[in-house]
Parts: structure tokens; C-alpha cells; sequence
């Protein structure tokens, strides 16, 4: 009887020999319980702007000896790399979920980055600041360091009436278009251009190759390519409420606005303009 | 009251009524208000939106742009990562990336991208300018209150029931710290990471 031939272990790629500059490799370790002993199957780092770093890491069973087992608010440092290049993500245990299935005994530890410090809230007045000044000033406050960009404006007041540190931040960032992310404890509040004329001329590069066959989508370095279509601009359309004046870029005069004529007698109600609640939250 | 930017007067009749108005930032310079109308056009950016899947890349983070080839219809080009999600021990690549991308033009094209290899900025770094991360440590470490040892208590345990008050100490309820008290200096209210800057714990 003829044995069917195993499948190709995915190891056989050609970015997973040692030998390629795409090797790749990730480990993690718990400072406070260095005699953890779960090994580790698999990890989804997710990175977002305007967002704290979040590790979602999968163990195989589940810990069952005190001087292994780990609680929230322990920290852990992921190391992963890819060739040549080398990452870390330092944050803190924020959710263990052993669980179990018919096939397995997994364990689920949910992380958060170290900059999480800044969900702390305070009341703080900020006089005669530009935007990246507030920012320096909270992140020093938390132990953390930040990389700034001088913001041009400056503000007579900025006022964090009891939120949170990271909703200041935000706030700041919404407002100013800055681009706004930690890494572990720093803090980034720069421009979108300064990041991006920084890192052009060595951006990562990727090759799309179609195919029929999967084997020859993944001869290159980008496996699926899915352009987003829509008839509603992500930024322009939804959240922006309306525009109710500007200048004139040519002039620089301000520009009147004027409404269409509409006559509300015999309404009974007038209504009133309410803006779109997701945007003004967010700002 | 009508906007002083209207052409609405108080004296002629409202062309529109409205009970409230949202007004979320108030200038009264030109330049001021140039400053605010550009910051919102900043943050309107991104209009053209893709997802994608890539071979892993540990230096990817959002806001870097990456160069993809290849692409039909006149995509390729740069891209500015909005989103990554690095995924490791998975199928069909041990470490591969899903990525949202943007970019407010298609087709900024570069024959020479392939090329590209990763450098260190020096300029940048002697400047001051580097935007790399910089370094961490662990602070206010500490195992336990007896310093790495688990406390013992030095008495068996006894039955108490639910109802019993343990505020006094007797025989069913003995202050467990009488004989042995535990190392309180050792102990630190949280384990932290701090940034550092050089040897300097910020």
C-alpha cells in the first residue's frame, strides 16, 4: 500500500532556512518567575497607532506548581527577530485564561506594553505649552521617556480635567495630526512626515508575485495584497461632522459661509445640529 | 447668536436656525488659524486604504512606511503601516505580518527599492533627531516579603468559621506575625518598567 507523502513542513520555505535573511525566531521570559517551565506555541504582537502594544502569548498546558505559576501585573519581555534585525516588547502581564479543549490544555497570557502606566488619570492645568511640551511632561511623570517634535502652536491652556494620561495624549494627537505610539516606555509625538522622510529611503521592501497556485503567491515576501474599496473615505466621510468655515489658501482671507434658505415655519420643532458624537469623543 | 464669519446679520432675516452650535476651537488670528486647519488636515490623511499580508519583519511598527512591488492596477509603491499584527508560530510562515496600509497617493514608485538595505541613521543620531526607542529597566523588584522565599507561618492552621472575628488575637485566631515578622523593607508596591538614558533611571 502506497504511503501518501507527508506535507511539507512549513520550515521548508525559503525564508525559514537559518541561511535566509527572513529567519526568524521570538522567545519570552517573566523576570519574577524565571523558573516558568509552559513552553511556547505560538504569539500575535498587535501594534496600532494612538494604541498601547498588546502580546497575546499561547502556551501549551497549564501551570500548576506556585513557584511557576505567574499573576497580572508581572512583567515579561518578548524578544523576536527577523535576519538581522532584532525587536523587544516589554510590558506587563495583564490576563492569564487557561483553557481547555477537546484537542488541548492551553493558556492564554494576555500582555500590555509599558507604557499601560499611562491609564492613570490626574488633574493637572498645563499653562503657556505647546502640545509636544505636555507631552514630554506626562511621560517624565510616568518614568517613561519621549521623542517629540515642536508643535508650532502655543497654547494658553491645556486642561486634563481628571482623564487619563493616554487620553490626554491622544486628545493632543487628534488635534495636532501628530502621529502618536509607545514603545515600551517611550513615547512617540512627531510628525507623520518627519517618520516617514526618516524612513523612506530605507523602507522595508516587499515583492507581490500572483500565481494560481499558493506555492507560487508565497515566492514572494507579500503573501495577499487586498486594496480597501469603498464608497465612504475612512477619515473624510464618517467622523468628519461639517465644515463650518476656512481661509482662503490663495488670499488668506476667511472664507463666509452662507446656508440655504429653508423655512421652518409651522415646525414645531426646530432641531439643532448635532455633531457626530464618535468624532467630538474622540477629540 | 449668528457666527461673525456668516453672512447671517441679526438684522435681516436668519437664513437658518440653529439651537446649538459645537464650536470645538476658537481663534482669533489668521495664523492661528491656518496652524488648526492644517493640523486637521493631518489628521484626515490616509485616504487610500489596503490590507496585506507580509513575510515577517521584526522592524516594523506603525507609521513606517514600507515599499510593496508587484502590485496590480498601479499600487505599488510606498505604503504607511497603520496597523501590524506580528504573528508568530503560525501557518504558512513561522513569523508573517498582517498589516492596514495607507498612503494619499497611488503610484509614488521607486525602480530602485529592491535595493533598499537597513541602515543605522547617523546623521540623525548625532543630531539628536533619532527617533529609536530608548533602553528600559526593571525597578522595585522584589520576590516576596522574605526575600525570595515563600512565607511560612510558624503555627498549624486552625478551623475558624466564617462567623469568628480575627480583629484579637486568641487561641482560635493567634497574629501570625507575633514570632516571625516578615521583612517589609524588601517589599516594593509594584514592578515596573522605567526608561532609561545612559545609566540614568528616568
Amino acid at each position: 500500500m502506497p504511503i501518501d507523502k507527508p506535507p511539507t513542513p512549513y520550515s521548508a520555505f525559503q525564508f525559514e532556512s537559518t541561511a535566509s535573511p527572513h529567519y526568524s525566531n521570538f522567545s519570552v521570559r517573566f523576570p519574577k518567575t524565571p523558573k516558568f517551565e509552559l513552553i511556547l506555541i505560538s504569539a500575535d504582537l498587535y501594534q496600532e497607532q494612538e494604541s498601547h502594544d498588546v502580546l497575546v502569548l499561547t502556551f501549551k498546558g497549564k501551570s500548576e506548581k506556585d513557584d511557576t505559576s505567574i499573576v497580572s501585573s508581572d512583567p515579561v519581555e518578548f524578544k523576536y527577530s527577523s535576519g538581522n534585525v532584532n525587536s523587544v516588547f516589554q510590558g506587563y502581564v495583564y490576563q492569564i485564561d487557561p483553557s481547555s479543549t477537546v484537542k488541548a490544555h492551553v493558556t492564554e497570557i494576555w500582555c500590555v506594553s509599558a507604557s499601560a502606566v499611562l491609564k492613570d488619570s490626574d488633574q493637572v492645568i498645563f499653562r503657556n505649552v505647546t502640545a509636544d511640551q505636555v507631552v514630554s511632561k506626562i511621560a517624565a511623570k510616568r518614568g517613561l521617556t519621549a521623542i517629540t517634535q515642536r508643535h508650532p502652536r502655543l497654547r494658553e491652556t491645556i486642561v486634563q480635567a481628571g482623564q487619563t494620561d493616554w487620553q490626554i495624549l491622544r486628545r493632543l494627537a487628534r488635534q495636532t495630526g501628530f502621529a502618536l505610539r509607545t514603545e515600551n516606555t517611550t513615547v512617540f509625538f512627531v510628525s507623520k512626515d518627519k517618520i516617514y522622510r526618516d524612513k523612506k529611503s530605507k523602507a522595508p521592501y516587499f515583492l507581490y508575485r500572483d500565481g494560481l497556485t499558493k506555492e507560487e503567491r508565497h515566492a514572494g515576501t507579500c503573501f495577499s495584497f487586498t486594496p480597501i474599496i469603498s464608497d465612504d473615505s475612512i477619515e473624510t466621510g464618517v467622523r468628519i461632522d461639517r465644515v463650518m468655515t476656512g481661509t482662503n489658501t490663495s488670499s488668506g482671507n476667511i472664507i463666509a459661509t452662507s446656508h440655504n434658505a429653508k423655512d421652518y415655519t409651522g415646525v414645531e420643532s426646530l432641531g439643532k445640529v448635532v455633531p457626530s458624537k464618535e468624532y467630538f469623543d474622540a477629540i | 447668536m449668528p457666527s461673525k464669519f456668516s453672512k447671517v446679520s441679526s438684522s435681516s432675516k436668519p437664513k437658518a436656525k440653529y439651537k446649538q452650535h459645537h464650536v470645538h476651537e476658537v481663534t482669533t488670528s489668521l495664523t492661528e488659524a491656518k496652524a488648526i486647519a492644517n493640523d486637521l488636515a493631518e489628521t484626515k490623511r490616509y485616504a487610500y486604504r489596503a490590507t496585506a499580508t507580509l513575510v515577517g519583519n521584526a522592524s516594523i511598527r506603525p507609521y513606517d512606511p514600507i515599499y510593496i512591488d508587484g502590485v496590480p492596477n498601479g499600487m505599488s509603491g510606498c505604503w504607511t503601516v497603520l496597523k501590524v499584527t506580528h504573528r508568530f508560530g503560525r501557518l504558512p510562515a513561522n513569523y508573517m505580518l498582517d498589516v492596514e496600509l495607507g498612503t494619499d497617493v497611488l503610484g509614488e514608485e521607486n525602480p530602485n527599492a529592491y535595493k533598499t538595505v537597513d541602515v543605522r541613521d547617523v546623521n540623525a543620531e548625532l543630531a539628536g533627531q533619532n527617533i529609536a526607542p530608548a533602553e528600559s529597566v526593571l525597578v522595585d523588584y522584589a520576590f516576596s516579603v522574605n526575600d525570595n522565599e515563600l512565607y511560612k507561618p510558624p503555627i498549624e492552621s486552625v478551623n475558624i468559621k466564617p462567623r469568628d472575628t480575627a480583629l484579637t488575637p486568641d487561641e482560635k485566631s493567634p497574629n501570625l506575625y507575633q514570632n516571625s515578622i516578615p521583612n517589609f523593607s524588601s517589599v516594593k508596591r509594584s514592578t515596573a518598567w522605567k526608561a532609561t538614558k545612559g545609566n540614568k533611571v528616568l
